[in-house]
């Protein structure tokens, strides 16, 4: 599992994630990613090369969500792939986590 | 992996894995294998991971308070049509999953938390789920099925 940082300026933070995002790769990235998510920042969080999804990764973005909208910031998921798309949509979260598959998109709802 | 039994044939996988979160890799590496050598369509492959991930958590978390004790769980896959049927069997606490409750989904968002998450999000993908208290263990039955549209299997 890796974490990248691909855009970051004062407003907004765009972060891309790659590999399973399963108990190890939570492991793996959950310290830097509460970091991000706890910088009071807007943040899209591009999801395209995250091949797998479960309840403890929901559970890492999830909270990242809520400590954001506490800020009164928010975060985008962006481009999921078909089956973690699924998931998160019967995880029922989308509400605090949109989905996008536009990046325009994305920067307009994060700084929206 | 300890207590693996070796026991690997074309459509059915059997392995033994103790109660230890290192496991899990491991065995989803042997557990993959097997899903691509029978070419079954992602939506298969997902969901096998997902209840394996899901469960296994579960039960290293919630099943055992020996915690300096191992414990070894059994699983086993077999290819059936364009689907996987599993079977899961450990010596922990009594859980029925069938009757887990599912999260409260109706809470205002902010003050969500996500327990029972992940049972959630399995009885969704699987099309069966079945629990059985045997000689103090628990046995549950799963099984997924594909499309052979878009499996290399049948």
């Amino acid at each position: 599992m890796e974490l990248t940082v691909v855009q970051s300026d004062d407003a907004f933070t765009h972060l891309a994630l790659a590999g399973r995002l399963d108990v190890a790769g939570e492991q793996t990235v959950g310290t830097a990613f509460a970091a991000h998510s706890g910088a009071g920042k807007a943040l899209i969080v591009d999801l395209s090369q995250v091949s797998f999804l479960a309840s403890l990764g929901i559970r890492m973005l999830f909270q990242g969500a809520k400590a954001l909208f506490a800020e009164g910031s928010k975060m985008v998921l962006l481009k999921p792939q078909p089956l973690v798309e699924e998931i998160l949509q019967t995880a029922g979260l989308t509400e605090l986590m949109p989905i996008t598959h536009d990046e325009k998109e994305a920067r307009s709802i994060a700084m929206g | 992996m300890g207590g693996d039994t070796g026991f690997t044939m074309a459509r059915v996988l059997d392995l033994a894995i103790k109660n230890d979160f290192d496991e899990l890799g491991r065995l989803c590496i042997r557990v993959n294998d097997f899903l691509d050598v029978n070419q079954l369509c992602p939506r298969v492959v997902y969901g096998v991971n997902l209840a394996l991930e899901e469960i296994l958590t579960n039960i290293f978390k919630y099943g055992y308070d020996d915690e300096a004790r191992e414990h070894e769980i059994a699983v086993h896959l077999e290819v059936q049509d364009s689907g996987i049927a599993m079977t899961i069997v450990d010596d922990g606490h009594q859980f029925d999953v069938e009757s887990a409750p599912e999260p409260d989904l109706t809470t205002p968002i902010s003050e969500r938390t996500v327990g029972g998450l992940g049972i959630h999000l399995i009885r969704n993908m699987l099309n069966t789920l079945n629990y059985h208290r045997i000689d103090d263990k628990n046995v549950l039955e799963l099984s997924i099925k594909g499309d052979a549209a878009c499996c290399g299997a049948d």
